[in-house]
């Protein structure tokens, strides 16, 4: 009867509601066998390529996957991917950042040093801003001091904190006079802290400076075309730009912002968008098989840590962070987290870091630090005679991406194996962020997972942060040994083999002491499709204006 | 979705036409429903393993022996995650229907029987209650009072209490022009003895109809909320967190940690809304 | 009958002035220092405190900063957002076009295929293509909408690459290329209501005795349906639709984030996680405006389409 056909329906119904739930299944490779990958160390597992293709010629625009929109282009605000992506193409500094890392001439034609306190840049002639104007001192300075204006907050004040003054002594000469010597002054002027903006521009965007509706009016490669807010930057090619050999190859780029890993690496698939870097850890399988395109893992600065953001509670003892650390299965967490794409590290500071050595020097500084090897017994034992039993610690963590929630698990899982009590307190990408600037946002955390980049080829960079009373010492830790060595590092020219020698000093203090708990080094990662090439792999994207380096692809 | 379509208190003939044929239907249904409960109650014996268990080395794993709807991101069991969630899954809803029930039927109660000012002014409340859609109402309320499960359940039952409230009214409205209810009144009965002794067991299976439907959009609203990261917070096993967090699932190529949840949660809607239709469509022939 | 209309919109004005108190005043609801709750999360210079004092008038009497408020929204001045340092209309109005073209093409969908499946399953009563539609129908109100719009983007997409995966597109012919499928994701379980009631309220209508009466004096059916059944059935159907539509605005916030596309609900979604509070009230405000014009016009109209139903003070 009719309860006969409607079974059969019903029946009917189910079935295409679940061949379309499989199809979500099927969609995309399956899994390979897990049995391939050792899931140790697995620096031989993925190549590291230094460059890409060259393009064969000009092509009319391409576009760019960013996995969040900017906030601001304003450069004292520029401190994190997804604006200084964007900004390094638009915007310059005195000097410039290129791929293996190297610091050379920018907007400064010429440095000079003549004494440790003094930094005089003479500024280089015939640059022209994307409005017309002609770059003088007067807007080196402006650019300066507005990182020493507290009503703006630059996000990078702290690099001028020696700094007594910044004055024009020519036309085209800007001298710097520092309270004591700091060999880090100079390198942060390649990168965010040394960028240069018109100081008419300045003056007249005010509070609207690098806001959606008003944008930048910089010396780069690509101007400032339009910002439509949660869709898209557009930038165009700059016909007059100083420098020859990087005029860009693109009359145009559009970054699209795209928070969501799935949409992004199905767009890039479709073809929809040309590349992006950040691919995610989950799509590298889909992505290396399947064409057209390429994955690119390249030179990169970052190391992923857990930041002690409370040295008051349980991980104030050093044995405790020790123990942490070795119950903590890092292995683990690059399979899971970088399906094995990372190098387990015992250092804050990547191997590509240190600057101006030799393969084997930096080998020979890495060969002495300890491992903490993953051993849970071991750890137990460490943490008991410790006296852990019980005490609560916080972890913060953030749906930023796939390996905060594998680390933030990882970690949860070390801490109850030693007998913490571990509770994980996820917050907003946005609160997340706060955690780095604010102390009222870190209130209550234990730990917080960084993947800490460094701005310069130098060590100091990062342990700089680490030292007594600096911003950016989340947990307050403070030891005179690492102080004194770090100080020293700091005044010592670059390049002398003292300084080198205090700053290998400071960082196995740091790797004995764990004020932060090194993970792993991932590489960068880089998506070109088929359509454009030209760009190197590197980390060096954050400030170098690598969209000028990409044309079309053969 | 946050609109809610009503049971329409139609005094007169119903349509003859049953949606399903058969009692098969609601009687699995029940049986799904009851299910749930049972796993959401019996969680900690039924579920393999704990939902928070990682096992970093076994992330994403298909389904095998060990994990029976294989395993997660970090490696751990959906099927477990599966079964503890239904706890934060159907307990918010549950919560959302009680408290918008409770108080609609209080609101409705007077609003129907008092008439005169009260009902006037009680109608301009609900005006202006039905003008905060649920699901804003609870986004408002997290952007408020912080994520989780608390702050979107109050603002739910809230924007729910209005649908009740405006049913239970009419229902009143009707059943006051009874004979019967007259009688009582006559014989001296008190206002509130009538409504509570006699009106109430009336209207109550209605009311039942509306909220086991409203149970089902109160699935959906707070799996679409964890979905959009301002519900249940992760690590908390939650299905319509289990979908958000499993996107990335999605995109390795091996879906299950999502697709899993996704018909769990249509399996219970599907249940909720076919038990209250019938409920319904055997109620619409009834005389009040 | 213009009394009526004029009531509904007195009626409708209070209502959204109610409303906009409350949604005002929710910054006091919240724990805390309303200047606390407003910069939480960050470590804010002298500078943007005073600009956030400013904005909100928050040293003025509460009334007084209401009236600031409102005067405000009444010109368009929603304020500054804290961390995109742009005026809140700005970013709202770049995010409108991509809703508004979301909810047009969902709202067309809706009606269509809704009305359309709803006459259908009517006139097809009992046989077997009602049943499947009924069926169908269950099943699909229950697809929670970021669920559709996953199995979407993954089999029409990925698999098929027939439609875009992300984006709103730009130009009128393109952004409805790019819409479409978050439409659909957006329209299918309103289809599936919408396309209930309408079955159930022409089923009714059909049973009449008017209609009954009209048959056998030898109208066609075609006819009669026209001219009494779907006039009378319009009602219940036009109340739902315009309800519908309204709530298309706040189930646009779960689309538009599952298929990242710019628009006011995704924007509404990432306010709440920045905590940039002026967007949020902005927002909400606007979408509960929307919502109490809708239901007002769907109000007045009603006795015009269901002249049986008295406009007078009853009619709720």
């Amino acid at each position: 009867m009719s309860v006969h056909l409607t079974r059969r329906r019903f029946g009917a119904t189910c079935a295409v509601l679940t061949t379309a739930l499989l199809l979500v299944a099927c969609s995309g490779t399956a899994k390979s066998d897990p049995d391939g990958d050792p899931g140790g160390d697995s620096g031989a597992a993925y190549q590291i390529s230094a460059t890409t293709p060259e393009p064969t010629g000009d092509i009319d625009a391409f576009t760019w996957s960013l996995y969040a929109e900017p906030l601001s282009l304003a450069y004292p605000y520029a401190f994190d991917y997804p604006p200084n992506t964007v900004l390094s193409n638009v915007c310059e500094s005195l000097l410039r950042w290129n791929a293996d890392l190297s610091i050379s001439p920018g907007l400064a034609s010429a440095v000079d040093n003549p004494d440790p306190r003094t930094w005089v840049y003479t500024i280089r002639d015939g640059v022209t801003f994307h409005s017309g104007g002609t770059l003088t001192a007067d807007d080196v300075v402006a650019s300066l001091n507005l990182h020493l204006d507290p009503q703006v907050g630059s996000y990078w004040a702290s690099v001028y904190r020696n700094v007594k003054s910044i004055e024009k002594t020519g036309d085209m000469e800007v001298t710097v006079h520092l309270t004591k010597p700091d060999s880090m002054f100079n390198q942060y002027m390649a990168v965010s802290p040394g960028t240069i903006e018109s100081a008419a521009f300045l003056e007249q965007a005010g509070a609207d400076y690098g806001n959606p509706s008003t944008g930048v009016d910089c010396t780069g490669p690509f101007e400032f075309d339009s910002w439509t807010s949660g869709q898209s930057i557009t930038l165009k090619k700059y016909d007059d730009y100083w420098d020859a050999d990087l005029a860009a190859k693109a009359g145009e780029v559009t970054f699209v912002f795209q928070s969501d890993p799935n949409t992004r690496v199905n767009a890039w698939q479709d073809g929809e968008v040309d590349g992006g870097w950040f691919v995610p850890s989950n799509a590298y399988e889909r992505l290396s098989t399947s064409g057209p395109g390429s994955l690119y893992y390249g030179l990169n600065t970052t190391v992923v840590s857990q930041i002690v953001a409370n040295t008051d509670g349980p991980l104030g003892d050093p044995d405790v962070r020790k123990a942490l650390l070795m119950a903590t299965d890092r292995a683990g967490i690059v399979k899971a987290g970088e399906a094995g794409v990372a190098e387990i590290s015992n250092s804050l500071v990547s191997k590509s870091t240190w600057g101006g050595l030799s393969a084997d020097e930096v080998e020979d500084i890495y060969a002495e630090l300890p491992t903490y090897d993953y051993d849970v017994d071991k750890a137990k034992q460490l943490a008991a005679d410790a006296g852990v039993d019980g005490q609560q610690i916080v972890i913060a963590t953030s749906p930023i991406s796939v390996a905060a929630d594998v680390i933030a698990q990882a970690t949860a899982q070390a801490g109850r194996d030693i007998g913490l009590d571990v509770t994980i307190k996820t917050v907003s990408p946005d609160q997340y962020t706060a955690l780095f600037s604010s102390p009222a946002a870190r209130k209550g955390i234990d730990m917080f997972m960084t993947a800490w980049y460094t701005s310069l080829a130098d060590p100091m960079e990062m342990y700089g942060v680490l030292q007594t009373g600096q911003f950016s010492n989340y947990g307050s830790w403070s030891d005179p040994d690492f102080d004194a060595q770090t100080d020293q590092a700091i005044a010592d020219p670059i390049g002398e083999p003292a300084r080198t020698t205090a700053m290998a000093n400071a960082q196995a203090i740091a790797a004995e002491q764990l004020p932060w708990l090194p993970l792993y080094a991932p590489p960068t990662t880089l998506w070109l499709g088929d359509r454009i090439t030209g760009v190197a792999p590197s980390i060096y994207y954050m400030y170098y204006p690598w969209a000028a380096t990409i044309g079309a692809k053969g | 979705m946050s609109v809610l379509i009503g049971v329409q208190p139609r005094a007169g003939r119903m349509s003859r036409l049953r949606s399903f044929g058969g009692n098969w239907l609601f009687a699995l249904s029940c049986a799904v429903l009851v299910g749930f409960v049972l796993l959401a109650v019996l969680a900690p014996l039924l579920a393999p393993y704990p939902p928070d268990a990682t096992d970093l080395l076994n992330s994403l794993a298909p389904p095998s022996p060990e994990h029976w709807l294989g395993t997660n991101q970090v490696g751990q069991d959906t099927l477990s995650r599966l079964i503890y969630g239904s706890r934060t899954s159907l307990v918010g809803p549950l919560m959302i229907v009680v408290l918008s029930t409770l108080l609609g039927i209080a609101l409705g109660l007077v609003a129907g029987w008092r008439g005169g000012w009260v009902d006037a002014a009680l109608s301009r409340v609900f005006d202006i209650m039905f003008a905060f859609p649920g699901l804003l109402l609870a986004i408002l309320a997290v952007a408020l009072f912080g994520k989780g499960l608390a702050a979107p359940v109050v603002a739910m039952s809230v924007a729910y209490t209005p649908f009740v409230a405006r049913l239970v009214r009419s229902l009143v409205m009707q059943a006051k022009a009874r004979p019967y209810i007259a009688a009582y009144a006559v014989q001296g009965f008190g206002a509130a003895h009538v409504a509570g002794r006699r009106l109430l067991p009336n209207i109550a299976p209605t009311v039942l109809a509306q909220s086991t439907l409203n149970f089902g959009y109160a699935v959906i609203d707070l799996a679409a909320l964890s979905f959009l990261g301002l519900g249940v917070q992760p690590p908390t096993p939650d299905w319509g967190a289990m979908i958000n967090e499993g996107r990335g699932a999605i995109l390795a190529g091996t879906p299950l940690s999502a697709v899993a949840p996704a018909l769990a949660i249509i399996i219970v809607v599907v249940a909720f809304n076919v038990v209250g239709e019938e409920i319904a469509d055997r109620l619409a022939g009834r005389d009040l | 009958m213009t009394w009526f209309v004029a009531r509904k919109l007195v009626g409708m004005v209070l209502t959204m002035l109610v409303t906009s108190f409350l949604v005002f005043a929710s910054l006091y609801v919240a724990p805390g220092d309303p200047l606390d709750f407003l910069l939480q999360g960050r470590s804010p210079t002298p500078e943007m405190v005073a600009a956030v004092s400013e904005q909100y008038g928050l040293d003025d009497p509460f009334l007084v900063q209401y009236w600031h408020w409102l005067v405000g929204v009444l010109h368009l001045d929603f304020g500054r957002s804290l961390q995109f340092r742009e005026d809140v209309a700005h970013l709202i109005g770049a995010r409108v076009p991509t809703t508004l073209g979301l909810i047009l093409m969902s709202g067309t969908m809706i009606c269509v295929f809704g009305l359309a499946v709803g006459i259908a399953g009517a006139l097809t009563a009992g046989r077997v293509y009602d049943r499947a539609l009924l069926v169908l129908s269950t099943v699909l109100a229950a697809i929670p909408s970021f669920v559709a719009a996953i199995i979407l983007i993954s089999v029409f997409s990925v698999r098929l690459g027939w439609f875009p995966t992300s984006g709103a597109g730009e130009g009128l012919a393109d952004r409805i290329y790019h819409l479409f499928l978050p439409a659909v994701a957006l329209s299918l379980t309103f289809i599936a209501l919408v396309s209930r009631v309408t079955r159930s309220s022409m089923l009714d209508e059909l049973r009449r005795e008017h209609v009954e009466v009209a048959l056998s004096r030898g109208m066609t059916t075609r006819s009669v349906i026209r001219r009494h059944v779907l006039r009378n059935a319009l009602g219940p159907i036009l109340t739902i639709t315009g309800l519908l539509v309204a709530g298309l605005l706040v189930a646009s916030a779960v689309v538009e984030t599952a298929f990242s596309l710019n628009g006011m609900g995704s924007l509404l979604v990432q306010s709440v996680d920045k905590q940039d509070f002026a967007i949020v009230q902005a927002i909400v405000l606007l979408v509960v405006f929307a919502f109490v014009i809708v239901n007002t016009v769907v109000d007045i109209a009603y006795p015009f389409i269901d002249p049986r139903v008295t406009a007078g003070p009853g009619a709720r």
